[in-house]
């Protein structure tokens, strides 16, 4: 028997998809947004890194 | 602050389903985005000096944010202006596929975000002038003057000629006569390249009710406005290679542009009547969006290649 879905649930499964791509987005703005600031302040330290007193 | 009354009130036509990453990327305004960060790159270029490679895609990143973010903003509060104009009227809010909140707090979020990280990773002028453009688009331009003044595009215009100067004073952290210059020339391209746009948009301004010149003062003083521009805009253009801030090519190329540029202004001025007279309109309009990224093209290209040479 083929599985009928009705456009409500359709509806709802798009809503769910969107929202989810809406969540990865997010995330990956969030995981760029650290990584530029990792290398920022990597770039502002510059050659202190290497150079600290131990 | 959408429920509070403002001027953005606009019966949303019940949302569709929840808004996907597309309708977000659309209320940030893509097109002029790519011309905002064009501009402030050519300026990065152009400044004395230099930027660590990272620190100057992290200012470009953040002008893109921040031009995105008052391109949210301003559909939050044009949201029912934009309802009623064929150009705009499919942008995500009035097609209900965004609320007016959602747009705020999008807005919102990427101008806060933005104006920070260019003030702690760039510099605080950058970020000054940053929150400023932003500002100044927001609440001078869209929230004033819009509504209220056909002058509203040629103060407003200034938001739109800012962010060069953002990109020199990425690299300088300063502000200079190059800079003002780069400003000034994106300022006086706005009123011929938005007026010519408005002569055959007229109707929908005018259903809109949003005072651009040919509503308020006509037609005909329009094209009188629009050739004025244009006479204070070619030389301003030329300039660069005069102060010593581009080189022959420039000159060259932008006196070029510059009497294709009168012609056709000129051509606006003088064709007033019929099919022709909209024509000429629209042949501006486009070549105008043609000649300001020629010559930001071109003093690009001059200073990439002075600095690769050397």
């Amino acid at each position: 028997m083929a599985l009928v879905m009705s456009p409500n649930r359709d509806g709802e499964q798009e809503s769910k998809k969107r929202q989810r791509m809406r969540s990865l987005a997010i995330a990956l703005v969030l995981g760029v947004m650290a990584v530029l600031f990792y290398l920022a302040t990597i770039v502002h330290l510059g050659s202190n890194v290497a150079n600290r007193p131990l | 602050m959408q429920g509070m009354g403002g001027p953005g009130e606009i019966s949303q036509v019940g949302q569709l389903s929840e808004p996907g990453v597309g309708e977000f990327v659309e209320l940030m305004k893509p097109r002029v985005m790519s011309l905002v960060v064009f501009t402030a790159l050519t300026a990065m270029m152009a400044a004395p000096g230099s930027i660590h490679p990272v620190i100057g895609m992290i200012a470009l990143l953040t002008i893109a944010v921040g031009a995105g973010a008052a391109g949210a903003l301003n559909m939050w509060y044009d949201a029912d202006i934009d309802a009623r104009m064929a150009r705009t009227a499919a942008r995500p809010i009035p097609r209900g596929r965004v609320t007016a909140n959602e747009a705020l707090t999008f807005g919102s979020v990427l101008a806060i975000f933005s104006i920070l990280t260019m003030g702690v990773l760039v510099n605080w002028t950058a970020g000054a002038l940053l929150a400023l453009t932003i500002g100044f688009y927001l609440f001078v331009y869209t929230m004033w003057l819009k509504r209220r003044t056909p002058q509203n595009i040629v103060i407003g215009g200034a938001a739109g000629a800012f962010p060069p100067m953002i990109g020199w004073a990425a690299v300088t952290g300063s502000v200079s006569i190059e800079s003002v210059l780069m400003f000034l020339i994106i300022f006086m391209w706005t009123p011929p390249h938005f007026w010519a746009l408005a002569l055959y948009r007229c109707r929908d301004y005018e259903r809109a009710a949003v005072p651009m010149l040919p509503v308020v003062a006509g037609a005909k003083e329009t094209r009188r406005q629009i050739w004025l521009y244009s006479l204070i805009l070619v030389p301003l253009a030329i300039a660069p290679a005069l102060i010593g801030m581009a080189g022959v090519t420039y000159g060259v190329v932008s006196a070029a542009l510059g009497a294709v540029f009168l012609y056709l202004a000129w051509r606006v001025c003088r064709i007033t009547e019929g099919r022709e007279a909209d024509q000429a309109a629209r042949q501006l309009f486009a070549f105008s969006i043609l000649y300001l990224f020629l010559l930001f093209a071109v003093l690009l290209l001059e200073h990439a290649v002075a600095r690769w040479i050397a």
